[in-house]
């Protein structure tokens, strides 16, 4: 049964290329995957080239047919155009109609979307300043730069204020500050309810964007959960004092392993046990402590190790 | 799809076509020979630039063959002559042939290019379902040729107009049939741009094809008039032995081009129905024309009526005016005789210039060898100025006669009016003739046997175009991006 809140859902979805003659088997991209992402998340989609992203991406759009399985989006079949008019979508690497500015752009993609021209006229300037293009929309897109070009294209897939925004690879090409800015307006999107389905390489940022994650390999989900989930406890804690003497190595010794000496305080891998012991210690030897923080993967150790493990 | 989507997709595809370098050149070139039209004026009195310098055909035709002048006959009627000679030229020649492959160089990029990977993406993932934005791109293209040929049809029907003074509103139909040409090899390129994803296998294979189609279609049309001939023949003479039966091979060749006549779009008769509209709207049906000898007169000298009990197989052909100051009449009288009853046209003409006790000079009508006689003849008290033109059409000898009290005779306004009647008189020579009774031209109408019918032509052609389009859409629809 699906959720009334859900924004999509793929169950069993197969894709298999190039199927050869007399039924010889092609590339399996997507292997019976099943997914589910309910409405308002932020939902980043990892994996290593060739994992099948992009493939899911472009059947839940249409621009693919499914093997097999099944693929809704807000309830419908993805095979049912209409239902993509809730939707918006930033193509890696895309190629925007090079005839037209960036305003007849955003005019004729927001008509192909089915709004109308009060609308449009209303929602483009807001979007350009959004983007910080407004100077540039009556240039043709053929003078664009590749930022201006990513920025304008993040301006279309949102120009129709759908429910549901894809963007894959939303930095590519942008400068520091223009990724801070794509930060800020996946925020807004989510603040205002949006779904955003994003897949890019760069792990730090949907780390700081997501709210939940999926990696996949092969075609199939490896991992699936929020950040705070998928990125465990590495056993290693860090402890700041207020000074750190010189006999501390002493204080700790026979206790834990990998001590590494900071000039705020020190890590070290320890237990549970150990944890209690090693706070006992450094009291008992009048030394202060400010803060014991755990420590633990970040996205992009956590999905390295999960890749090579299935991998091997 | 709802209207916004409509307006967009049209909107679309004329922002592709202006912003289009093909199509901006084409522009230039084709406002060209329209600027032409106002620039240059051709009148009844010669030729006009811009309004203000003025050169008769005489002294151009002086001036272009070193100071010698043409017969007087040869002018009239030059400018309607030179002006549909122009618009053969430019509309059925440069705009249908060499205009064709160059748009279809320009436009051939519009499909690969929504193919090409990343601007797929963008376009095929919004809410509008693949067959309408194939077609926005089949349409661009009808919009690209249909603003061009109206630029140059248009603008030269204005020109003409404007300039010339020469109104011929059937060329408007060059702008229909031109778009209906265009949308055959257009539908072909877009077809090839879904199989291949290339704008250069699109223009290559396009271009390819429209000679090759113009020739298989030119073979079997050699081949069914032939047939239609030998029919005819058949039907007349029933005596004919019976022709042997062709072999086998010749057999299956006929069947596999006849076969690619009925399926295949039939590019070679829009020209065809272009100027057969053309000809409709003008409605152009001469004073008098005799089949078999070839020979037509084109509009009854001006004033004159023609007499209706005249009959050009007994006494001739009688047109008669009044003198505008009352009493007399002028007469045109156009007659034949058999070749074998004046023994030979010199004969005839030799015992004429006795008769009439004056010698004949050198007028040919219709480029055919003819001699004009000119006396003065008393009839009580009344002068009048005689004309005679003597020329000969097979084993038929035909005399023009003319025949007028002098001083009205003598009038500019009269004599240009015998310029033009003399004009309008045209031989058909007989080759040409035996060339037009066997070509698919002289069979091809709006009624008839299939094989020359023009609705069975656009009927076909219309279905082979909606077949490309079809299968264009149904690989479209399979295609993964």
């Amino acid at each position: 049964m699906k959720s009334p809140e859900t924004t999509l859902r793929v169950h069993g979805l197969t894709k298999v290329y190039g199927r050869g003659l007399f039924g010889a088997p092609g590339f399996r991209a997507l292997d019976s995957l099943s997914l589910e992402v309910g409405r308002g998340q932020v939902f980043g989609l990892l994996g290593p080239n060739g994992a099948g992203k992009t493939t899911l991406v472009k059947i839940l759009l249409g621009l693919v047919r499914k093997t097999e399985g099944e693929a809704q989006l807000f309830g419908s079949s993805v095979g049912d155009a209409s239902v993509r008019r809730r939707v918006g979508y930033l193509p890696e690497g895309h190629r925007l109609p090079q005839y037209l500015t960036g305003l007849q752009m955003l005019e004729l993609f927001g008509q192909m979307c089915g709004r109308d021209r009060a609308f449009l006229r209303a929602r483009i300037p807001t979007l350009l300043d959004m983007v910080g293009m407004r100077d540039a929309a009556q240039r043709k897109i053929r003078e664009y730069s590749k930022g201006m070009t990513q920025r304008i294209g993040l301006a279309q897939a949102m120009i129709h204020e759908p429910e549901l925004v894809i963007l894959d690879e939303p930095t590519d090409g942008v400068d520091p500050v223009g990724r801070a800015a794509v930060r800020q307006i996946v925020q807004n999107m989510k603040d205002a309810g949006v779904t955003v389905f994003i897949n890019s390489h760069l792990l730090q940022e949907v780390e700081m964007i997501c709210d939940r994650v999926v990696i996949m390999a092969k075609g199939r989900i490896l991992r699936e959960g929020s950040i705070a989930e998928l990125t465990p406890r590495t056993g290693r804690y860090h402890f700041e004092l207020a000074s750190t003497p010189p006999q501390l190595a002493r204080v700790l010794e026979g206790l834990g392993a990998n001590l590494e000496l900071l000039p705020d305080g020190f890590e070290l891998q320890l237990s549970d046990l150990e944890l209690d012991q090693c706070v006992d210690r450094l009291r008992a030897a009048g030394l202060s402590i400010r803060g014991v923080q755990a420590r633990r993967l970040n996205l992009e150790q956590a999905f390295i190790q999960l890749v090579k493990k299935d991998a091997q | 799809m709802n209207k916004h989507i409509v307006r967009s997709l049209f909107q679309d595809a004329l922002y592709q076509v202006f912003d289009n370098l093909g199509f901006r050149i084409l522009g230039v070139l084709f406002l060209l020979p329209v600027l032409l039209t106002f620039l240059v004026g051709f009148r009844e009195d010669g030729m006009w630039i811009a309004h203000y310098w003025h050169w008769s055909y005489e002294s151009l035709l002086a001036s272009l063959s070193s100071g010698a002048s043409g017969d007087p006959a040869l002018f009239n009627g030059i400018r309607d002559r030179l002006l549909d000679q122009m618009i053969a030229v430019i509309v059925d020649w440069i705009a249908d042939k060499a205009g064709f492959v160059f748009g279809i160089a320009a436009i051939s990029f519009f499909v690969p290019q929504m193919l090409e990977k990343g601007a797929a993406d963008v376009v095929f993932s919004k809410p509008v379902s693949r067959l309408a934005l194939f077609l926005s791109r089949y349409i661009a293209g009808l919009i690209f040729v249909g603003v061009l040929s109206s630029l140059l049809v248009g603008g030269m029907f204005l020109g003409f107009f404007v300039t010339s003074g020469y109104r011929d509103t059937g060329l408007l139909w060059s702008i229909l049939t031109l778009i209906y040409g265009f949308a055959i090899f257009h539908a072909i390129s877009c077809t090839i741009g879904v199989f291949t994803k290339s704008t250069i296998g699109a223009i290559l294979l396009t271009v390819i094809f429209m000679p090759v189609n113009c020739g298989l279609h030119k073979s079997w049309e050699l081949i069914a008039v032939s047939r239609h001939v030998a029919a005819e023949e058949r039907e007349r003479k029933p005596d004919l032995p019976a022709k042997e039966p062709p072999g086998m091979l010749l057999s299956a060749l006929n069947t596999a081009l006849t076969a690619y006549h009925v399926i295949a779009p039939k590019s070679r008769d829009a020209t065809r129905i272009a100027q057969g509209l053309r000809r409709d709207i003008e409605d152009f049906t001469p004073e008098f024309a005799d089949e078999d000898l070839g020979l037509s007169v084109a509009e009854p000298p001006a004033g004159f009526a023609r007499e209706p009990r005249s009959s050009f197989n007994k006494d001739g052909l009688v047109w008669i005016a009044a003198h505008p100051d009352g009493g007399g009449e002028a007469r045109w009288t156009l007659k034949r005789d058999a070749l074998s009853a004046l023994g030979s046209r010199t004969a005839y003409v030799k015992r004429l210039k006795k008769e009439l006790a004056v010698d004949s000079t050198r007028a040919d009508i219709s480029r055919r060898y003819t001699d004009r006689f000119e006396w003065k003849e008393k009839r009580g008290d009344e002068e009048r100025l005689r004309r005679k033109w003597v020329f000969q059409i097979g084993d038929t000898v035909l005399t023009l006669d003319y025949d007028a009290e002098s001083a009205w005779g003598a009038r500019d306004e009269s004599e240009h009016s015998a310029q033009v009647f003399l004009a309008g008189v045209q031989i058909k020579d007989e080759l040409e003739r035996q060339a037009q009774e066997a070509s698919y031209d002289r069979y091809f109408a709006w009624s008839g046997p299939w094989q020359f019918n023009a609705w069975f032509s656009v009927g076909t052609t219309l279905m082979f175009v909606l077949a490309m389009l079809g299968l264009g859409w149904w690989k479209l629809s399979r295609t993964d991006f």
